[in-house]
């Protein structure tokens, strides 16, 4: 009796012993296990460049930043609220609007990661100056992105790994917002070291994001728009800055010029063009939507339902889609161009081709709907897939951004009619004033930029959205009502910091 | 009874005989079996009013000596109904025993033990397997439909090896499991719905643990009920070997919806086109390289084709078989049950087949008076050919093959052509289970005992799909795409509870039972993914033969822990008063940091009414026992990783070439228009822990006339709180959601199970089982409006969300919501009032454009605001039934018995998208001749609404199981000692609604009539022979 006891004791006593109910992740990295080596924040830098890949920010940069201005309307029945951005009927629940929030958002927490993470690491001090360097870029331009559509915004500035970190305040103003991004870019401006890398952001990125976001702040105050208006700058030294930091981009570097060839710019086969400072990086050989391009199915026409061919902006015919005709470029500005400027003649088409340059459709035969960007082409696209990318600091931007910062000057006239000239037009008046000068400037990144989505935030920094866009004067808004959309609903409801 | 017993008896036995022999005395002799001929070993044959008596053999027989030609033999045996039988002139007996239907003193199983069935004081339920054990099944899920009362089972699918959906009163979870669990023999084994692994013929018993004071013991898997297996062991006696074998045919219960007449198919394809402004079809001319008919070819016989389509794609006669050989046998120390299974199933399409293999070996040895040992262990291997869901409703005026003898196709896109897909497209799976236990049964003295058992199941099946790029969607896109899949899983338990049991002065009875629980599963998935092959002629034989540059290739593991301690009290005073109580506590790797442990507590009362002396005077009641309990269960059936942080994957092209990007925030899940947005997830919920179900049951049990009319009624509340649900974060967090503890189900309902053994003669014999069950659901909250994301209904201000996935039809709009105050599933869209007659009508009616022409429906304005637009919705229909109810009916007479059992489902209403282009509908569409009010015009496109057109009645009641039986005087057979034969007919008859003309109105728990794969009526023989 005894020993039986023992015997059922001791079982009893070896599996009653305690059990481990811990868990660990499998097969997914997490905090515990990443950061470790400058392989994994090199991938965690590249995870945050991802994020405007999504289509959340992909698309909002023409929903947003032309979608909504004179140059183009939308195919109707289109969703997630783009009608509504078209028509400035957009109310703070519209979806486009709260996925580019978001996704702004993606990329700051993602670059926050790469700082917070980094920033104490003992790596080899390139590799660390180089990743914050991009860190603190991808930062600062997402919070350029968020100021210009929303204005002031809830001001995240760290990693979010736990609910507590999820109520951010909003933002004082929009001085805040432009004195964090400054902060960031003149961080990184040091750091970072010349060397194009296709996709990601090097010293002359950040030169031109310091000038363009210099030459928002500058023309922002000088036109009186809302929000500039209170911030305690100067616009003249605010238009000197954006001049230093653009004449850097013209004059002390040399990997990026002034590409003489207007096709060249938008041929998808030269990521690598000497324009291109820096766009967003998708490739026709990528899986999944985010991976490749799919911006020319949003301007070509769906034609006859199968492959046709489009005339490419050298005249030659060439492979299309049958697109999804989202963009429709509206009559009234196709007439504002010169008859003969190359922008209009060869970057926009109404015509759509068989093989042979026989034409099968036209918007004056009914079955194109409306006239196309031929900017996104891509004559070895694989279905729906193409090497298609957002455009997003061109040189050309930047040598604007120079003319109308100095005004203008003998070197601001040279650069306004260099671009005409490549456009095919005459020289701009000699002898403007500076406002007129300043005006036609932005008459000239209206042509030039159309469609890589600039005009919205050109038009807003310079008061001028109600004066520009009918559809914004029917729809009975202020010039300051017009400056800024609403924090989207979901953050105001969620988030009580950001009311 | 042990050998000392026995010999003592044999001696008691002796000595009467001999003392008895000095009388004129009469030796009779019989054998005692059941209804089935099977013998009875150790029944008690006593001569009435006599301590004369004996006990039967192993083969059943006995032999007395009586007093005198007017003796009276009782016959009784445990379980079974005792009789009389009067000596008269015959020596020699065939005593037949009734298994007693009321039989209070059967032992049920309930968790970590077992109870004497008039003890019990939850709700628990058992089901006989005798009667249902001549329907053939792969897994006894789907038999326990109508078997149980709160007990919901649905076979919305007929597809060879389909599981079943199983509810105990109601579902009370948005995003965790609804399943019971399954404990099979102790072992939980998951969620119920699929226990292919268990032979149906294997199964002793089944009960099901209803209310909370039964399941609570099963702490955090508990919440949805319980169904415990128990498993055939091997009796006392001769060795006795079991052949069951089962022959099925199937076919339709009716004509499948299909064109019977091409020519009304063209001329009302030609009518739709002309309705869309469009060029008809069927005039005699080539569209897209396809001749389209015209009108007068079709019916001058001209155009050659008039395809039957359903004669290509379906069987003619699908075959299924089912065999079991067992051998079951026991001494005094050692028992033993082998079973060895083969299930075929042949599906109604052609090559679609499903078959599978079990062996089961149990050994159990008692090595000495207080150690046991047992062990089971059960293979099961299966194998799946799937090629259902063939086109037979394709075009009739499409021949089969073209003039060259291919197969005919519209085009090289046509991928429905179901020979070309049959012939071609591989996609077979192929599984191994394993279960096997080991328990140590250790006895310390009367009182005391302890049981440990180890666990261990086992799961994996290979999948194997090639889709070719000519005959594919899949494969035209990515010139041929193949697969495997991998599946594997591995789950062990081990168990140790203490048992003491002791009666203290004769009316204090005491049971308590304490136990831990350590339960590990590990699941791991891979997929192998190739695509762009140059040759197609190895399908997915070798995957390196595809583009190595498009290969894909994923994988993953989920672990869970579940460690528990667990301990039940029951006290009974004087057979009177019942007490019961249990506490569980569960922890888990799933539940997060600060919530890791759960507890459990439950508590019954229950009264034996009928042992009072004033109940026991009113000579009503046999039984009167009242039962009332309380308790609180719970559902961890969460992913496992919700409370880690957690990081996502990408690629970017980095400066011309693709890299790895990692960081926080990974993709969860995806929604809008062909799933382009992303829910993005990540960061840890340290909070997260189970949901909570309270249940509040309270039940009577009542026995008439001498237990003949039985009836118990059960009525409960279960309310279940901190439902884990999805919360939106703020949008500038970066992340979209995260899983938090939020929302209410409310599940209230009644029960009724009546049982009438209403004629028991020794001929003739009949019962009869009625029961019904009624479930209100309801979602009491679905938390905090802004948080969740949910929809605001305008009218009655009614929170919502939509449930499940958009229907292309309906733009993309989904049927079933959660809305708070509705129960679960209900379906939201738009009201109608008839079609509209005039244009006038039409813009009157609110609504705008081509929804405004004749022909069109008329949708209401609900409120009134003069357009029709989405604030016009509300709730239009209600998929959960107003209750279920079935009756069984079975008869014996002489050796031949009889069931019938009806299956019912009432109130619940279906939601039929496909309804506008039928075959059986279409013809009575609206025309300017035919002013309808009960089917537009007919329109190819238009802006159609989900609405109550869509949503009809789905009550039905279906003749489920019809069985006739014949059992063989085993005498007369002599080579077997027992040898029945029968007849089963499943799904024979269902009367369903006249509203609804879809085929078979037995649909999943959304409601939504998806046509799927066609119900089947199946004609069975079986033959069960016993050696």
């Amino acid at each position: 009796m005894k020993n039986r006891l023992i015997y059922i004791l001791s079982v009893i006593a070896v599996v009653f012993s305690s059990c481990d109910i811990s868990e660990e992740p499998y097969g997914f990295y997490s905090d515990e296990n990443f950061y470790k080596t400058v392989e994994d924040a090199d991938a965690a830098l590249l995870y945050a460049y991802r994020a405007f890949n999504y289509q959340g920010y992909n698309r909002g940069i023409i929903d947003i930043g032309d979608l909504t201005t004179e140059t183009v309307s939308v195919k109707p029945g289109e969703g997630n609220g783009v009608q509504e951005l078209d028509n400035w009927k957009a109310t703070n629940s519209n979806g486009a609007l709260s996925d580019f929030f978001q996704y702004c958002y993606i990329a700051i927490n993602r670059a926050n990661g790469v700082i917070e993470n980094v920033v104490d690491e003992d790596f080899n001090q390139d590799d660390k100056d180089r990743i914050l360097g991009e860190a603190y870029t991808i930062r600062a331009w997402s919070y350029f992105s968020l100021v210009r559509v929303f204005g002031r915004v809830p001001m995240q500035k760290q990693l979010v790994s736990t609910e507590a970190q999820t109520t951010p305040a909003l933002a004082e103003n929009i001085e805040e917002v432009y004195n964090f991004i400054l902060e960031d870019l003149k961080t990184a401006e040091p750091l970072l070291a010349m060397g194009r890398k296709v996709g990601r952001f090097d010293k002359v990125a950040c030169w031109a994001i310091l000038s363009k976001v210099y030459l928002n702040m500058a023309s922002g105050k000088d036109n009186n728009a809302v929000g500039y208006r209170d911030m305690s700058i100067d616009a003249n030294a605010m238009y000197t800055e954006a001049a230093n930091w653009s004449a850097k981009v013209l004059n002390e570097q040399s990997e990026f010029a002034f590409d003489d060839s207007l096709s060249n710019i938008y041929d998808v086969e030269y990521p690598d063009g000497p324009e291109h400072i820096w766009l967003i990086s998708m490739d026709r050989t990528g899986d999944n939507t985010e991976e490749f391009g799919s911006t020319q199915l949003m301007w070509l026409p769906w034609g006859p339902g199968a492959s046709y061919y489009v005339k490419n902006p050298e005249g030659v015919m060439e492979p299309a889609q049958n697109g999804w005709e989202v963009y429709q470029i509206e009559d009234n500005f196709i007439t504002t161009f010169d008859i003969a400027d190359k922008r209009r003649t060869d970057l926009m088409d109404d015509k759509i081709y068989d093989a042979d340059g026989n034409v099968i459709g036209s918007v004056a035969d009914g079955n194109v709907p409306a006239s196309f960007s031929k900017k996104y082409l891509d004559p070895n696209f694989n279905g729906n897939r193409g090497s298609t990318r957002p455009l997003m600091i061109r040189f050309t931007d930047i040598a604007l951004t120079y003319a109308e910062a100095v005004g203008p000057t003998a070197e601001g006239e040279a650069w306004l009619n260099k671009i005409r000239n490549r456009a095919g037009i005459d020289p701009v008046a000699t002898g403007l004033s500076v406002s007129d000068f300043r005006e036609a400037v932005l008459q000239e990144r209206t042509w030039e930029l159309a469609y890589e989505g600039h005009h919205l935030f050109d038009l807003r920094r310079t008061a001028s959205v109600i004066s520009t866009i009918p559809e914004a004067q029917t729809s009975g808004l202020s010039e300051d009502e017009a400056a800024f959309y609403a924090i989207p609903l979901r953050e105001t409801d969620l988030n009580p910091n950001a009311n | 009874m042990n050998k000392k017993n026995q010999l003592w008896l044999l001696s008691a036995i002796l000595t009467i005989l001999c003392f008895t022999s000095i009388s004129a005395q009469i030796k009779v002799e019989g054998i005692v079996t059941d209804e089935g001929g099977l013998p009875l070993p150790g029944a008690s044959v006593i001569e009435e009013g006599t301590v004369n008596g004996t006990t039967t053999d192993f083969d059943g027989n006995f032999e007395l000596t009586v007093n005198n030609k007017s003796a009276v033999l009782e016959i009784s045996y445990i379980g079974y109904t005792a009789t009389k039988q009067e000596v008269g002139t015959s020596t020699s007996f065939n005593i037949i025993l009734r298994e007693d239907i009321a039989a209070l003193d059967e032992v049920v199983v309930v968790g970590y033990g077992s109870v004497k069935k008039s003890d019990l004081t939850g709700s628990v339920a058992s089901v006989k397997m005798k009667g249902i054990e001549s329907i053939p099944a792969n897994s006894v899920d789907g038999l326990l439909q109508g078997r149980v009362t709160g007990l919901q089972v649905i076979n919305a699918s007929q597809e060879p090896g389909a599981a079943s959906t199983i509810r105990i009163r109601g579902g009370s979870s948005f995003s965790a499991s609804n399943d019971p669990l399954v404990v099979v023999d102790g072992f939980p084994i998951g969620g119920a719905g699929d226990i292919k692994q268990i032979n149906p013929a294997d199964i002793a018993n089944v009960e099901v643990l209803k209310d909370a004071s039964a399941a609570a013991i099963y702490g955090s898997r508990g919440a949805n009920g319980v169904i415990m297996i128990t498993t055939k062991k091997g009796k006392k006696g001769k060795a006795t070997i079991e052949i069951t074998h089962q022959t099925s045919v199937k076919d339709f219960t009716s004509n499948l919806i299909a064109w019977e007449d091409p020519l009304l198919m063209a001329e009302l394809s030609n009518e739709r086109s002309i309705n869309d402004g469009m060029v008809p079809n069927y005039t005699g001319q080539t569209i897209a390289g396809v001749y389209y008919p015209s009108l007068s070819e079709i019916s001058s016989g001209e155009w050659p084709h008039n395809t039957n389509w359903g004669d290509v794609v379906f069987r003619d006669a699908p075959l299924s078989t089912n065999t079991t050989l067992s051998i079951r046998g026991a001494n005094d120390t050692t028992s033993f049950s082998f079973s060895g299974n083969y299930f075929s199933d042949q599906g109604v399409y052609i090559e679609d087949d499903y078959e599978k293999y079990i062996l089961n070996l149990g050994v159990s040895h008692k090595f000495n008076d207080w150690l046991k040992i047992t062990t089971s262990n059960i293979i099961s291997k299966n194998k799946r050919d799937n090629n259902g869901g063939l086109e037979y409703y394709r075009n009739p005026l499409w021949p089969i093959y073209d003039e060259s003898g291919d197969y005919f196709r519209t085009s090289s896109q046509d991928f429905g052509h179901p020979l070309a897909t049959t012939e071609n497209v591989l996609n077979t799976s192929k599984g191994l289970d394993i279960l096997s236990s080991y328990l140590f049964d250790f006895t310390l003295n009367e009182h005391l005992s302890v049981k440990t058992q180890l666990n261990y199941k086992y799961g994996s099946s290979i999948g194997d799909r090639y889709l070719p790029s000519d005959y594919t969607w899949e494969g035209n896109f990515f010139d041929g795409v193949a697969y495997i899949d991998n599946w594997q899983s591995e789950d062990i338990l081990s168990e140790t509870f203490i048992t003491y049991n002791n009666t203290f002065n004769d009316v204090h009875k005491l049971n308590v039972m304490v136990g831990q629980s350590y339960q590990n599963t590990v699941s791991r998935t891979s997929q192998l993914k190739a695509k762009g092959f140059v040759n197609e002629a190895l399908g997915n034989e070798n995957l390196s033969a595809g583009d190595p540059s498009v290969n894909e290739l994923s994988n993953g593991k989920s672990e869970t822990k579940l460690s528990s301690y667990y301990g039940r009290i029951n006290y009974i005073f004087n057979d009177k008063y019942l007490l019961t109580a249990t506490m569980r506590a569960d922890g888990s790797s799933k539940f997060g940091e600060n919530n890791k442990w759960a507890y459990f507590p439950s508590g019954a009362l229950s009264w034996k009414a009928h042992n009072e002396e004033f109940i026991e005077n009113l000579n009503v009641f046999n039984e009167l026992k009242v039962r009332l309990s309380y308790g609180i269960s719970g559902n961890q059936g969460i992913s496992p990783y919700q409370t880690l942080s957690r990081y996502g994957i990408e690629n970017y092209f980095d400066n011309g070439q693709w890299k790895t990007a990692i960081g926080p925030g990974y993709i969860s899940g995806q929604y809008g228009p062909d799933y382009r947005y992303n829910y993005w997830s990540g960061i840890p919920n340290k909070d997260l822990k189970w949901e909570s179900t309270a249940q509040v049951n309270l039940g009577v049990d009542m026995g008439f006339f001498n237990n003949r009319l039985r009836a118990t009624v059960d009525v409960y509340s279960k309310k279940t709180t901190d439902l884990l649900r999805q919360k939106f974060l703020p949008l500038s967090s970066s992340y979209s959601r995260i899983w938090v503890n939020d929302g209410e189900i409310l599940n209230e309902g009644i029960e009724l199970s009546l049982d009438g053994n209403i004629i028991n003669g020794t001929d003739f014999s009949m019962s009869s089982n009625l029961m019904v069950s009624v479930n209100r659901n309801e979602v009491t909250s679905l938390g905090n409006g802004a948080e969740m994301g949910l929809l605001v209904d305008p009218n009655t201000g009614m929170n919502y969300e939509f449930q499940g996935s958009g229907f292309t039809s309906f733009g993309m709009a989904t049927a079933n919501i959660y809305g708070v105050g509705q129960p679960l599933n209900v379906f939201y869209g738009y009201k109608t009032d008839g079609i509209i007659q005039t244009l006038e009508e039409g813009l009157s009616a609110g609504l705008t454009g081509d929804m405004a022409l004749p022909g069109e429906f008329k949708y209401v304005d609900l409120n009134e605001d003069g357009v029709v637009d989405e604030s016009d919705r509300m709730v239009i229909g209600d998929p959960n039934p107003d209750f279920i109810a079935s009756l069984g009916l079975n008869f014996t007479y002489k050796a031949f018995d009889m069931s019938l059992f009806f299956n019912g489902v009432f109130g619940n209403e279906i939601f039929y998208p496909g309804k506008l282009d039928q075959a059986n509908e279409m013809p009575f569409r609206w025309t300017s001749d035919n002013p309808t009010n009960s089917y537009p015009k007919l329109r190819s496109i238009r802006n159609l609404l989900l609405s109550d057109y869509f949503v009809e009645d789905g009550s039905f009641v279906r003749l489920q199981n019809l069985t006739v039986g014949y059992n063989f005087n085993a005498e007369n057979v002599s080579l077997f000692s027992d040898m029945r034969l029968y007849i089963n007919a499943t799904n024979l008859y269902t009367f369903s609604s006249n509203s609804f003309k879809g085929y078979d109105p037995e649909v999943g728990l959304d409601g939504v009539y998806w046509g799927g794969y066609p119900r089947t009526r199946s004609i069975t023989l079986g033959l069960n022979l016993t050696f």
